[in-house]
């Protein structure tokens, strides 16, 4: 494991972000003083909103969808003894490289006090100890996952007996061939330059699979992979290499069924709520896989005000700012005791399929990859790597898998990372089966 | 009177010192900012941090017992505790830190005294100098919920435990002592066995307690590793055939066009203003903005296919930057480098043009050489100093093409050096692979320098 602190970066990247923070937090200063690093809403129409939902509390927040300098910031404060960033809101992923340089505050004594006012879900405290059953290395903020959307336009070209909220993944292919065929052009669309990689992790694998990293080569995943290149890439419109942001080729018109993250579908569920509808990922062979995704408030030790930050993690929990958030930003709360009701139509159409896929009976939830640490990126190549390389390239599919796994396995070992769901538990490090 | 010759006297010359007292500033300033930079990061890509653990013969101890390389599976054998060394916070979480002496009752009613570790008590008061004197027992969370607090003899978790508290009673802690837990670990090196005692924070003990590996270690060394990494990346070869294929397409082109549209302004024709604002616009344009604007003429409803299709050249819109069409986004991307960056070569042509004194053109004129003559014979040799600097600039820019790539073809698909190293850092977070990949930009550009430096002589240095 690499250590990702080197005395030149760390004096660059504070001397850098500490010239920006410092323009934040003086103007953030302006209200609480506590410097808010988050690397959610950072789209600019989110930052408008997110602020105004701030202001009422009396905080201020920066935000830079990047990780990278976040993490590098909060380790050289560490390292320097004192700091800037109080609060860090943050991907559950951004986590672990700070906690393996002893960066972020216990915060199990907080979550103690605060789960008397409220309710947190279990299953997303059990994330933020982070492998260890003591330290709570963040309290859990807001979850979202990925949904399908559809333009109403294409509903008249599902197959007979396809129910859009139980659909299946060759219903989909079906869909996808009818559409093809009766317009002309491949009409479903992929963000294969943005949030490809949990498509393949959370969808694709373990609903064809059962698994992620232990099925990753198994006869399923070869079977899955050829069905892919013959009945479902063929109708995935081809400039997907190029698409980030799955609601700007809804809305331009340019695919009309999509798959993506509910914060990058919603900008289309708002604009246009009449023209469109959201339902769940569809179900393999295996059952439905899907990914929740869980958003965190950590304290850094080196937070000059550890107290303003307790009060801001108390404040973004209450239920009634849970609400504000699904309401205006359509993050999904993580807190029980959210008023629902009253939901502007894009959230509310959002909030149906989110809760249609989470309780689905043949649900498979597939977390977002833990223990990897910093190198959470490379098992993303090796999922892309292997799609791509059979998908886009046309190599060996049996060959490719063998290869890709082996840089998995390698990686699974030099990191030690114990398997998690929807992998069985492991003893040491997590294992890609044989096939 | 004899007439001496004049002799002038030897001087002694004088080491002048004032213009380097003048100039230290600026090497001050390349010192900071370029030469140490360049060789941190050039040291990142040849650098392996923490890639040997030195094993010790007895915990806590200096005395080294061998070495063990990052990642090695260990076997453990024996544990200890050890008084935590103040300042040492490097490598990971270590295994229980700090231990409290505490008085507390248990469950079953009687009062016990014992040892219990720090991260299974809450510190509720302390004394005037900070020091924690009374606690509760945390609760457990997640698949330990509910489970009571064992409590030692000694502070350590092999020695006897004398009871166990619930969640939330109340204790009295009378000391604490602060320990690291350190393994006697056994492990292979170039098929030589070794064994010796490491830190907790260094390794990473699996749940058997009985295996685990090492995980970071506390010495460097130079390796070659970041750049077979490199490589032996899948992308490597056709980021580096793509990157000098953009160059053999981009820069001959760009080369002709710029010395024809710098020919175009030193005609002098009515309108030359017009026509070195229009040559020069592209220069304000940012290379991502550039990409976005050629995406949007390239992508399947875009300008391009709604003028073909008016034409009646198609019948329907095609779709070029896709992954079956690489050949296109490669058209794409030289279409909207040579549009791009053009204007700086102009540029520079430009001035080269202006130092070429009017009297010689003149008497190639004169002479009768045609126009064609004159370009290849007077200009383009006169013009040689001002082409070299044009093409080293041009060539090290065009090893860094990058924005007008990714926003063409997405960066997966067809990728060039640049992105690799974006690729590295952004979404791999390896920053030694990422440096080697710059590293290797670097040395490219400079090799290229050094190649023009002596092929495209000038006038005068060719001849001496």
């Amino acid at each position: 494991m690499r250590k990702h602190v080197k005395r030149t970066r760390a004096f660059a990247a504070l001397l850098a972000l500490g010239a920006i923070l410092w323009c934040g937090a003086a103007f953030a200063a302006g209200l609480s003083g506590l410097v808010f690093f988050s690397t959610q809403f950072a789209p600019v129409e989110e930052q408008a909103k997110f602020r105004e939902i701030l202001k009422d509390g009396g905080f201020d927040y920066t935000a830079d969808s990047n990780d990278g300098p976040l993490i590098d910031l909060v380790t050289a404060e560490t390292r320097a003894g004192k700091g800037t960033v109080g609060l860090i809101g943050a991907l559950h992923g951004t986590f672990p490289p700070l906690q393996r340089v002893n960066a972020l505050m216990n915060l199990i004594d907080l979550a103690e006090d605060l789960s008397e006012s409220r309710e947190f879900a279990p299953a997303f405290m059990q994330t933020g100890l982070l492998g260890s059953e003591d330290a709570l290395y963040y309290i859990p903020w807001m979850q979202a996952t990925y949904v399908m959307a559809a333009n109403k336009k294409a509903l008249e070209y599902l197959p007979e007996g396809a129910d859009l909220k139980t659909l299946t993944w060759q219903q989909l292919a079906d869909w996808s061939k009818a559409l093809h065929k009766g317009e002309g052009k491949p009409l479903l669309g992929l963000p294969h330059a943005g949030l490809f990689q949990r498509f393949l992790q959370g969808y694709l694998w373990p609903s064809f699979t059962g698994g992620m990293v232990s099925k990753f080569r198994s006869k399923e995943a070869v079977a899955m992979l050829e069905w892919v290149k013959a009945e479902l890439w063929p109708h995935v419109h081809p400039e997907s290499i190029n698409y980030n942001l799955m609601h700007e080729p809804l809305l331009k018109g340019d695919v009309w069924v999509a798959f993506d993250h509910t914060a990058r579908l919603l900008p289309a569920f708002n604009e246009k709520p009449d023209d469109f509808v959201a339902f769940p990922a569809p179900s393999g062979p295996a059952g439905l896989g899907f990914m929740p995704v869980i958003v965190g408030l950590g304290i850094s030790k080196a937070a000059p005000d550890a107290e303003a930050a307790k009060q801001a993690i108390d404040f973004l929990t209450k239920p009634g700012t849970q609400a504000r958030i699904l309401r205006e930003l359509g993050f999904f709360p993580a807190v029980g005791g959210v008023d629902t009701s009253d939901l502007p139509r894009g959230v509310a159409i959002q909030m149906e399929a989110v809760n249609a896929q989470a309780n689905a009976a043949n649900a498979i939830p597939a977390l977002l990859p833990v223990g990897l640490g910093s190198r959470g990126g490379e098992i993303n190549q090796i999922f892309r790597n292997a799609f791509d390389r059979t998908i886009l390239n046309g190599e060996d599919i049996g060959k490719v898998l063998e290869e890709e796994a082996a840089n998995l396995q390698r990686l699974m070992d030099e990191t030690g990372a114990p398997a998690w769901p929807p992998d069985p538990a492991s003893d040491g490090p997590s294992k890609v089966l044989p096939r | 009177m004899s007439i001496q010759p004049l002799r002038t006297p030897k001087r002694r010359t004088k080491t002048q010192w004032a213009p380097y007292l003048l100039i230290s500033p600026a090497l001050l300033y390349l010192l900071v900012f370029f030469a140490w930079p360049m060789t941190q990061a050039i040291r990142l890509a040849i650098w392996e941090e923490q890639s040997l653990l030195s094993l010790r013969i007895a915990p806590g101890e200096e005395n080294e017992a061998g070495a063990l390389e990052q990642g090695t599976r260990i076997a453990v054998l024996d544990r200890s505790n050890v008084p935590l060394a103040p300042g040492e916070a490097d490598g990971g979480p270590a295994l229980l830190d700090v231990w409290f002496f505490v008085e507390g009752e248990t469950p079953g009613g009687g009062m016990i005294q014992g040892w219990a570790p720090e991260s299974r008590i809450r510190v509720r008061e302390a004394d005037a100098s900070g020091v924690p004197v009374r606690g509760t027992i945390r609760p457990r969370l997640g698949s330990v919920a509910g489970q009571h607090t064992a409590v030692h003899a000694s502070p350590d978790e092999r020695s006897e435990v004398v009871g166990e508290f619930a969640s939330r009673t109340e204790v009295a802690i009378a000391r604490q002592k602060s320990l690291e837990v350190w393994f006697l670990i056994e492990g292979v090196r170039d098929e030589q066995r070794f064994s010796g005692w490491a830190p907790s924070r260094r390794l990473q003990i699996y749940g058997d307690g009985a295996t685990g590996r090492v995980d970071s270690g506390d010495t460097g060394r130079f390796t070659l590793l970041h750049i077979q990494r490199m490589l032996n990346d899948r992308f490597f070869r056709s980021a580096l055939g793509t990157t000098f294929l953009l160059m053999l397409l981009i820069i001959p082109v760009q080369l002709v066009l710029a010395i024809v549209m710098a020919l175009v302004i030193q005609a002098r024709l009515k309108f030359n203003l017009l026509f070195l604002a229009i040559f020069a616009i592209p220069l304000a344009a940012s290379d991502l903005a550039v990409g976005i604007v050629w995406s949007s003429i390239f992508t399947q409803n875009g300008y391009l296919n709604s003028i073909l299709y008016s034409l009646g050249l198609i019948e329907s819109p095609q779709a070029y930057l896709t992954a079956a069409t690489r050949h296109w986004i490669l058209v794409a991307v030289w279409i909207a480098e040579v549009w791009r960056a053009t204007s700086l070569v102009m540029v520079i042509v430009v001035s080269g043009l202006q130092a070429i004194s009017q009297e010689v053109l003149e008497a190639a004129e004169l002479f009768g050489a045609t126009l064609w003559q004159r370009v290849r014979y007077v200009i383009l040799p006169l013009l040689k100093p001002s082409l070299q600097v044009a093409l080293i600039l041009r060539t090290i820019l065009a090893l860094q093409v990058f924005a007008v790539v990714i926003a063409l073809g997405g960066g997966d698909v067809v990728t060039v050096l640049a992105n690799e190293t974006y690729r590295q850092y952004y979404a791999l977070r390896n920053m030694n692979t990422a440096a080697a990949y710059s590293g290797l930009i670097l040395l490219l550009s400079m090799i290229s320098a050094g190649i023009y430096l002596r092929t495209v002589r000038g006038q005068e240095e060719a001849v001496s």
